[in-house]
């Protein structure tokens, strides 16, 4: 190689006539090149770096995230509420089973049934009206009932379209601000019609708003966006 | 969806570059991150709280700083990153080192969760009939991919020597030459640039071993 320092090269930290040199160099030296090209994209990776990437923030101890004081291998734990300051549950997880007629909220376990032939929504309970957000030729309507300490939900659906190729509607809890938990969800077959009662792993009340989306089965245990039922808790 | 599965992490930047692959040579004492990584990682497959805690003294300031630029809320992004290493701890035996190393996957689940806590900020839930609701049309990952390359880029720097990481924050972040780094911290020329060249050295067999050609 010649005495022109490749790093120094690539910083641009040479006269022009070292420059011009360096520039003939990698057109003809192939060791030269080689080493150019291997340290350029580590050149451009630091020239790229935002600058929070210099200075790294100190995160929160670790003693505070929960974890250190599980001794347990983490297979057997059990679910912990550490997040305090986004007081509600993950979307269910779990959702292969979706396409079933019956899906389990992982989180709170709560227990759905779907397709008409299940127990009936209590008849008592705080009433929230579920109208319909989207733009469907035949509307889907129905209600949800926040019963006794808002513990248990009950869901009558009626008009929505069938579910295929694995889709199935979620049902949730959620707040303006975006904070939402997934009760479960539930297939609807060709009369268009659910009845679901579920005990609920969370306090309803919090919540202020029952939503019912149409999610796609492809496992992704979040929200789709794509609601088809709203109705607020009073 | 399944955001985190469907996009594979690779360095941009590298790509753009090219490569040309070479052997790496990792000096005699020099620290091995990767290594200590996979040690690191048997002990959480193991339940070893202690080896929990240093992975996340090695692997969440990095995380952190991802999430917060993400997000650009630091109290938002101090409870993401609790969510990621949580869940890291829960899923340690699940975690397959054949298929990526610890801080690829810890950036998965961070980028995942990420994704999540935006789609959540939205308040409202929209029309079932409409094609391509506002998730799909704002999509918040657009970005995210470059930024998990910076910040795991980051990440590696942590391992060089105090002194040799200074050196290129003086020349990459500060703006200064070599010569202004030497004038400015009394070292001689001579060893910033061995400095200089040891560093762009192990950085490049960083990721080369992690795979960002």
């Amino acid at each position: 190689m010649s005495g022109i320092n490749p790093t120094d090269y690539l910083l641009g930290e040479l006269e022009p006539d070292e420059m011009a040199a360096g520039r003939a160099l990698e057109a003809r030296d192939p060791v030269f090149r080689a080493e150019v090209e291997r340290l350029r994209p580590v050149v451009a990776a630091l020239e790229l770096l935002p600058e929070e990437a210099w200075d790294l923030p100190a995160p929160p101890a670790f003693a505070s995230i929960g974890i250190a004081d599980e001794g347990a291998a983490p297979v057997r734990r059990t679910r912990r509420r550490w997040w305090p300051a986004f007081p509600v549950l993950q979307p269910a997880v779990g959702l292969a089973a979706a396409a079933a007629l019956l899906v389990i909220g992982a989180i709170g376990g709560a227990l759905m049934t779907g397709g008409g032939s299940v127990s009936r929504a209590a008849p008592d309970g705080r009433r929230v009206v579920l109208t319909s957000v989207g733009s469907l030729p035949d509307p889907p309507s129905g209600d949800a009932r926040i019963i006794g300490d808002a513990r248990e939900i009950a869901v009558d659906l009626s008009h929505l379209p069938a579910n295929h190729d694995g889709s199935y509607y979620g049902v949730w809890l959620l707040n303006t601000d975006g904070t939402m938990v997934s009760l479960g969800g539930v297939h609807i077959g060709k009369d268009g019609h659910a009845v679901l009662d579920a005990p609920i792993p969370v306090d309803a009340s919090q919540y202020e708003f029952v939503d019912i989306s149409l999610e796609p089965g492809d496992g992704d245990p979040r929200h789709s966006g794509n609601s088809v039922l709203r109705g607020q808790i009073s | 969806m399944n955001l985190a599965c469907a996009i594979p992490l690779q360095s941009t930047t590298a790509r753009a570059f090219g490569s040309a692959p070479r052997p790496a040579r990792r000096s005699v004492g020099e620290p091995d991150p990767r290594r200590d990584d996979d040690r690191l990682m048997a002990g959480l497959q193991r339940g070893d709280a202690a080896a929990m805690e240093a992975i996340y003294a090695r692997h969440a300031p990095a995380v952190l700083g991802f999430l917060s630029r993400v997000l650009g809320d630091r109290h938002a992004a101090e409870d993401v990153v609790q969510e990621v290493f949580v869940e890291a701890w829960r899923g340690g035996a699940r975690f397959d080192p054949s298929r990526s190393g610890l801080s690829t996957w810890l950036f998965v689940i961070a980028r995942s969760r990420a994704v999540d806590h935006l789609r959540r900020r939205i308040p409202e839930p929209r029309d079932a009939s409409a094609r391509g609701g506002p998730f799909e049309q704002e999509d918040p990952t657009s970005e995210i991919d470059g930024l998990i390359d910076q910040f795991r880029f980051a990440e590696r720097m942590r391992s060089l020597p105090v002194e040799d990481a200074r050196i290129l924050k003086m020349r990459f972040h500060l703006g200064f030459t070599q010569s202004e780094i030497a004038a400015e911290i009394g070292m001689p020329l001579g060893t910033v640039k061995t400095k200089m060249n040891r560093s762009l050295a192990r950085l490049r067999r960083a990721m080369d071993e992690d795979g960002d050609n």
